[in-house]
């Protein structure tokens, strides 16, 4: 069979299957695959299920069928590339979910950029006031009302694990200004 | 069968080339020029004048001669960047119907995409007339940063022009295919495009014949244009001082010493001096003639123009951030646009990458010769095995929510084509409409960022709040374009609604404009 056609039956057969398979399936590796299988997968398919060479001498009704194909691969490598995103999906697999959809995927991408950098930990709009007077607290070395505003803002956010690690850092900072404040004074008896 | 070409359409200058025989080859005017002022002008004689006559007459009547129409494509009236431009420019910029701009010259409205047609028709043809056939179909280039209303501005252009856009590819992108890279091994690749109007950044990596972009960022309104700006600003205080004079409104002058600061920088590209003189610059009310002359070197221009090269490696630093690198991790740094002659913007990327910067092709050919290359690839049958371009879509895209806020459903850097979903509900009972508008940008507050347009989804069933749920579907195109449509749960029909661009031309109009008296 001339490849051309025999790609282009591959196209159509995945565009077919489309909603039954996941972004492992999509990428052609196996779930549990290093993060270097997920890399050269995406260039090996990519390469091949282009539209811009999978449409090469193609009949124009073709063309929705392979951008609808690659748009999914795209999809499933933008998700896989990234090992915090894949975790998540990951389980999202297991509750039976083969797509992350943009509610899933943003809890994904705040996660991954607090990580990076607290100021955007926060999920909640009422809940990021608070952490912002929060962080704010921290950098001024007021633990008290660090501490507090972390608690407000784990009252619009219960589960975000950023808060809770940083809670903990509010608290050893009050500890540690205790002890600081006693030594003070003990010097100040002395005198 | 037409020829498929690759047009470089620059906000300062243009290029046309093609693949011929397995090579590429860059178009030449009769007079053997291979890059075309991107400049028109109106004037004397029924006929417009595209091109090197037109920048001829750019000295002496600026008023009736339009430079930079890029600046302004897809832009909206009141933005920043059209007021700065305004304030610049010899030419009248007026606000046309819905915001949109219009260019007014001798009386005459032309929109920027007209303007940019006319570009268009002028390259088309020195290809015609150099290949001896007709030329229908054309890869056009944009910044890559450039936003929606920007790409399909420049679509509609084409149109009108009357060719047929087979893809609107980034210049950096374009660059990077020119250069080729295939030798196997996998790199990393940065493109820096400074150019007339325009200053973009794209991070590849480059795997044989698969050229990926990781990143991308830049800054539509910061180029060479800029840099002339600047100096003519600096070299009118000293006539003002010089002479007594104060002429800080008069734009003729200014146009004049912005040409002087153009050419002087140009010769500051070779030499540590330059004389710069303007005949008969100013003509007071009492009929003296006051001539300009000055020296400038290297050093002092580029103190002047240090802040501009600077913003230009912020924006690095901020796509290598976004591509997760370091600048020492690029393997290549490519040097494209005009502006990167310039010895101090070329040491700058050298040092902040830490290597010497690449700038082996020609910095005004490069993007054209690219895009010449992706058009030979799109519409020859046996492209199978040409190189694969994946890039991404430089702007996040959201919609307007409550309070003012943006919700991004497709951030930046995301690879195109792509879409996204997302369901609306109805905040009323018996609501039977669902306005919804999309932006792009990066700001968290939706007035911060560029509004793509507005569009109802009407006809609804009266139904209690919240039990009419209607499914949207936001695309990214190929070219970067976006593309929305609707499915409603209750009919279960698909509705395609189009984006519709601030260009100002409906499709109609786009085929039935004329340019037979564009004189060549």
């Amino acid at each position: 069979m001339d490849p051309r056609l025999r790609l282009r039956f591959e196209i159509e057969t995945m565009h077919e299957l489309l909603p039954q398979l996941d972004y492992y399936q999509l990428l052609g590796v196996k779930q549990g695959c290093p993060q270097g299988e997920v890399d050269s997968a995406f260039r090996t398919e990519g390469r091949r299920l282009h539209p811009d060479r999978a449409l090469a001498g193609a009949p124009p009704e073709f063309r929705g069928v392979a951008n609808t194909v690659f748009k999914a691969v795209n999809d499933a490598y933008r998700v896989l590339r990234d090992p915090d995103a894949r975790g998540h999906y990951d389980n999202e697999l297991r509750a039976g979910k083969f797509r992350m959809d943009s509610e899933a995927r943003k809890v994904a991408e705040a996660e991954a950029a607090a990580r990076n950098d607290p100021n955007k930990a926060a999920r909640t709009e009422k809940g990021g006031k608070f952490w912002k007077l929060a962080l704010q607290g921290l950098a001024d070395k007021d633990y008290n009302g660090a501490s507090m505003n972390i608690q407000f803002a784990m009252s619009f956010e219960p589960e975000n694990e950023v808060f809770k690690e940083y809670l903990a850092k509010a608290k050893a900072g009050k500890e540690e200004v205790k002890k600081e404040k006693s030594t003070a004074n003990a010097y100040k008896i002395r005198l | 069968m037409g020829v498929a070409v690759g047009i470089d359409l620059g906000t300062s200058n243009s290029c046309v080339a093609a693949v011929r025989d397995g090579e590429v080859v860059v178009f030449a005017d009769q007079e053997g020029r291979r890059t075309q002022p991107s400049v028109v002008a109106f004037g004397y004689g029924k006929s417009a004048v595209v091109g090197w006559k037109a920048r001829r007459q750019l000295m002496y009547a600026p008023e009736s001669t339009v430079v930079s129409a890029k600046r302004l494509i897809g832009r909206r009236a009141g933005s920043e960047e059209v007021q700065k431009m305004k304030a610049q420019s010899a030419f009248g910029i007026t606000e046309g119907e819905g915001g949109n701009v219009q260019i007014r010259v001798q009386g005459k409205l032309f929109s920027p995409t007209e303007i940019s047609a006319h570009v268009l028709v002028h390259m088309k043809r020195i290809a015609e007339q150099a290949l001896g056939e007709p030329v229908e179909k054309a890869v056009i280039t944009v910044p890559a940063y450039f936003n929606d209303n920007q790409r399909q501005a420049t679509r509609d252009a084409a149109t009108m022009a009357g060719l047929e856009c087979l893809r609107i590819l980034n210049e950096p992108t374009a660059a990077a295919l020119a250069y080729g890279f295939k030798q196997g091994k996998r790199q990393h690749v940065a493109v820096y495009d400074l150019g007339g109007g325009t200053f973009d950044i794209s991070i590849l990596r480059i795997d044989d014949d698969f050229f990926e972009v990781v990143a991308t960022a830049g800054d539509t309104f910061l180029g060479g244009d800029d840099f002339d700006y600047l100096a003519a600003d600096e070299f009118l205080r000293l006539f003002c001082s010089q002479n007594g004079l104060d002429l800080a409104e008069n734009r003729t002058v200014r146009m004049k010493l912005r040409e002087a600061a153009e050419r002087a920088k140009v010769a500051l590209c070779s030499g540590d001096e330059v004389e710069v003189t303007v005949p008969a610059l100013y003509r007071s009310p009492d009929g003296k003639e006051y001539d300009f002359a000055t020296t400038l070197d290297r050093f002092t221009y580029a103190q002047w123009v240090l802040p501009l090269v600077q913003r230009t490696l912020d924006v690095c630093e901020d796509a290598l951030k976004a591509a997760n690198m370091s600048p020492r991790q690029i393997d290549h740094a490519l040097l494209v646009g005009g502006m990167t002659r310039f010895p101090l913007v070329r040491d700058s990327v050298g040092e902040f990458f830490g290597k010497p910067a690449n700038a082996s092709l020609n910095p005004d050919e490069v993007v054209a010769v690219g895009a010449a290359i992706q058009a030979y690839n799109l519409t020859n049958d046996s492209a199978g095995e040409s190189s694969v371009l994946l890039d991404v879509t430089p702007q996040s895209l959201g919609i307007r929510t409550v309070g003012g806020f943006c919700e991004i459903l497709i951030p930046r850097n995301t690879a195109i084509p792509t879409e996204s979903a997302k369901v609306f509900h109805t905040a009323f009972d018996a609501q039977t409409e669902v306005r919804i508008s999309a932006y792009q940008g990066e700001s968290r507050l939706s007035d911060d960022n560029e509004l793509l347009g507005e569009f109802v989804l009407e006809g609804l069933p009266p139904r209690p709040r919240g039990q009419i749920k209607v499914r949207v579907t936001f695309e990214i195109d190929n070219d970067g374009i976006v593309h929305v449509r609707a499915l409603d749960n209750a009919n279960g029909a698909e509705q395609a609604i189009r984006i519709e661009a601030r260009s100002g031309a409906a499709p109609e109009e786009l085929r039935s404009a004329r340019f037979d008296d564009i004189e060549f």
